[in-house]
């Protein structure tokens, strides 16, 4: 007995109830579930998305753009956000995350950006003056590149005492840097997508040009870009239509 | 199912073997059927197979049409999108995607497997990905990435379901493969449990309507998602890990198990799934040999192993030949003429073309011997290489495992044609002119020539498809030689050359095979399209814009391919109920 006798002897009922209900329905409401549902599916994205932008907070976040396509969408500006990489130990809140998990981050404006000041396993509440963005964490311990002034007391304890000495004699000391360990967390808001050819623009501005991004967050901690900033003007912004 | 060639030998033979007493005189004309692919008639109370069935061809133009038009409209909206207005874009988006599901209906209300339904309900399948891409993009969403692939698997699936559909079941089997897949190297989830879930919807209808396509693709795609390592970052990236750490093992083991199983349990299935399992041992090997991992300092041409591994299951394969159980599967006749050589063709000989076989395709990178050649000139070997044994095996049908050997090298032709697709295989050109290039191009020219002449000998006839692959092989020939002595490199426009070129092979492929009545070409050459639509739509070598142009073109023509076809069908039909003494203006009789 092969595979499709033993499924058909085995399962008559169910499949003349399930896999045979085509064959009940008409072709016309076949046709209009199917047509109804793939369009609310694309259509529930635009829905979503418009009610983040409508109801949601705006704050403006430092960014550093790089690499732009996307290989099913076009090309696209890959934003690189300075919220992307958390010091944990030095913001309050809770200090140890899994990779994957959910993370909640509480920024507050510190002079032209809005800047991070407490991580959260969960949703600390919204409190004024503060915004709570939605993220996940993708790495826990992400090796990164930091200079001294950024570094916390316990990362500077943990470098070589003989790097330090070289430290010290630097010429430059302004130009060095050290490897730290960071949470690298994604917040949904990397990508923004430009037309062919003009990713690169944006990817490498001008001297002096400084890209920022305005960015809209819900109660929910769920954030949409609204409007792309080159040197605190706009350049690109969303609207429904 | 063969050549004209080896039915005039058969012919010529069959009298000896009746006067031998191998046959008797009776037999002759069934044989004769059997070898020249005469359509298996209905047994007694069998009913007539459904109309789409007998008419692959025309399928094949409107699915293949399809999923060129709509890979087309994906890319011209992706380079477009900024000079509408979003209103305009959703429109056309939504309204291409209703238009076509209208279509697909209409046509199902005429015949429920109709072909262009199929191929319509294929495009709005596709297009309804589009849509959920295309919205993606202009409304700057993110969220999970895999869960728009699986949002788009489902669709796919439904659509499958509602209108019993198999292209659009295989393109939600390779959506839901890209969705487990995503999960896993995206999100580092080892064990990806819903994918079975999916399984669940999927089987069903492939066992209800008996589609074997569907239930293979299926069948891989499982095995594919059960081998799935736990861990695949260590084994590319952490250096620091001992390579026997960094070994797969897992693999390794089930191949092991499988050909255990084999033998014990007297079934072939396990003997098949190790094969199965290891192919997908070699690519592991594969990776890592690029890697540059060695082997106690030594560098070691990891995928080499393979062929002991492969040489071992055959032998396994042939102690089995004698046993009930074991019928002597295609896929073991063909790997077992590469790795230990065919019984009727001299070991020696075999032992050769697999020694370049192995290198043309191991050799790809130009690792191994380190070539000062370009790629291109070497790549083109590669093609030519593999077309010589095509042309010989055409030629001559009869040895034993030549059909699957056919199968073999043209699956390497159509490889290296592939490589060559690409517009960054064509800029690596060294010092021409390159004598080695021309000497094995004369070579193989001169092979080929003999080859078709030898054909010709034994009662083969030049017709439409012989004269089109002829012009075809002369303008690759033309093109591999411009390569081989052009100063500068050709780079995309020799790649847009050798595109054209594909393509027009392909649909070449397809319509040999229906004339010779071969699924198997038919297959090859629907998943050489399919990998070669998806490859132009990543590539980058031309603006999006003019890639949608050439793909959308393309997909007109399949389309308008499949129509004419259903014409001449119809009109036959009408000739065939109606003979010419009645019925003097087909025209007017014609469905």
């Amino acid at each position: 007995m092969n595979l499709r006798e033993w499924y058909l002897a085995a399962y008559p009922q169910w499949e003349a109830r399930v896999v045979g209900l085509r064959s009940k329905i008409p072709l016309w409401a076949a046709m209009g579930a199917l047509t109804a549902g793939m369009t609310l599916v694309p259509g529930s994205m635009i829905v979503q998305k418009q009610r983040v932008l409508n109801t949601g907070t705006p704050v403006v976040l430092e960014t550093l753009p790089i690499d732009p396509r996307d290989l099913f969408r076009g090309d696209y500006v890959r934003l690189n956000y300075h919220i992307h990489l958390l010091n944990t130990a030095a913001l309050a809140g809770d200090d140890t995350f899994q990779r994957h998990q959910a993370i909640y981050v509480v920024l507050e404006p510190q002079g032209e950006f809005w800047r991070p000041t407490a991580v959260w396993n969960q949703h600390p509440g919204i409190t004024p003056g503060r915004v709570v963005i939605r993220g996940e964490v993708k790495e826990e311990d992400r090796a990164t590149w930091v200079s001294r002034e950024n570094m916390t007391p316990q990362e500077w304890a943990e470098v070589p005492e003989e790097t330090k000495q070289d430290y010290a004699k630097s010429k430059n000391p302004q130009w060095r840097t050290f490897q730290v360990k960071r949470v690298r967390v994604v917040y949904h808001i990397e990508n923004y997508f430009v037309p062919e050819g003009e990713g690169r623009v944006l990817e490498r501005p001008n001297l002096g040009e400084k890209v920022s991004l305005r960015v809209v967050v819900d109660d929910k901690g769920t954030a949409a870009i609204q409007q792309v900033l080159i040197n605190g003007q706009p350049r690109y912004t969303e609207t429904l239509w | 199912m063969d050549t004209p060639a080896f039915l005039k030998r058969l012919q010529q033979e069959l009298p000896r073997w009746e006067a031998a007493g191998l046959t008797q005189p009776q037999h002759r004309q069934a044989i004769l059927d059997m070898a020249g692919g005469a359509p298996p008639q209905p047994k007694a109370g069998e009913t007539a197979r459904p109309w789409h069935q007998e008419n692959k061809l025309t399928l094949f133009f409107y699915v293949a049409g399809a999923l060129m038009v709509g890979t087309g409209v994906l890319l011209f909206f992706a380079a477009n999108w900024p000079l509408m207005p979003k209103a305009v874009k959703m429109g056309v988006l939504f309204g291409a995607l209703w238009a076509s599901l209208a279509g697909a209906g209409l046509a199902f209300r005429r015949n429920p497997s109709h072909p262009l339904g199929h191929g319509l309900l294929l495009l709005a399948a596709l297009l309804y990905g589009a849509d959920i891409m295309l919205v993606a993009q202009t409304y700057h969403i993110e969220s999970r990435f895999p869960n728009g692939i699986l949002a788009w698997a489902v669709g796919a699936l439904t659509a499958a379901w509602l209108f019993r559909s198999q292209p659009v079941m295989i393109l939600a089997l390779g959506l839901s493969l890209t969705w487990t897949l995503s999960e896993y190297f995206a999100y580092d989830v080892y064990f990806h449990w819903p994918f079975l879930l999916l399984q669940v919807f999927i089987w069903p209808p492939i066992l209800r309507h008996g589609w074997v396509p569907a239930r293979r693709a299926a069948v891989g795609l499982f095995l594919l998602w059960a081998i799935l390592p736990p861990d695949f970052s260590w084994f590319w990236t952490d250096r620091s890990i001992p390579w026997w750490d960094r070994f797969p093992w897992n693999p390794l083991t089930a191949v092991v198990l499988l050909a255990g199983l084999a033998w014990f349990r007297r079934q072939q299935v396990f003997l098949l799934t190790a094969l199965v399992f290891s192919a997908l041992w070699m690519i592991y090997l594969h990776s890592m040999w690029h890697e540059g991992t060695s082997l106690a300092g030594i560098r070691f041409p990891w995928p080499w192993l393979f062929l002991p591994i492969w040489g071992a299951l055959h032998l396994l394969a042939r102690r089995a030949d004698n046993q009930s159980w074991y019928s002597e599967p295609r896929i073991t006749r063909g790997i077992s003429s590469v790795s230990l050589g065919s019984s009727t063709v001299s070991w020696g000989v075999f032992s050769l073309w697999t020694f370049i076989s192995v290198f043309t395709l191991n050799d790809m990178s130009g690792d191994i011997f380190e070539f000062t050649w370009g790629d291109s000139p070497r790549f083109w070997l590669g093609f030519w290489i593999h077309l010589i044994r095509v042309v010989w095996l055409s030629a001559d049908r009869t040895s034993l495992h030549s059909r699957e050997l056919l199968f073999l090298h043209g699956a390497q032709v159509l490889v290296f044609a592939w490589i060559l697709s690409f517009g960054g295989n064509h800029d690596g050109i060294t010092s021409p002119p390159n004598i080695p290039v021309l000497v094995t191009l004369l070579f193989v020219a001169g092979v080929a020539l003999a080859g078709w002449r030898y054909q010709r000998r034994q009662g083969g006839s030049v017709g439409g498809l012989a004269l089109s692959a002829a012009l075809g092989l002369t303008a690759a020939g033309g093109l591999s030689l411009t390569e081989a002595y052009q100063r500068e490199p050709l780079g995309k426009w020799a790649a847009a050359g050798v595109n054209g070129l594909l393509f027009g092979g392909l649909v070449w492929l397809v319509m040999a095979g229906t004339i010779r009545r071969d699924k198997a070409w038919m297959n090859i050459a629907f998943a050489g399209l399919a990998v070669l639509i998806v490859t132009r739509y990543f590539d980058t070598f031309f603006t999006m814009l003019y890639r949608s142009y050439a793909m959308m073109s393309a997909g007109i023509v399949l389309f308008a391919g499949g129509w004419m076809l259903e014409r001449i069908r119809r009109r036959l039909l009408a000739l065939m109920d109606n003979p010419p003494n009645t019925t003097p203006n087909l025209r007017r009789n014609a469905p």
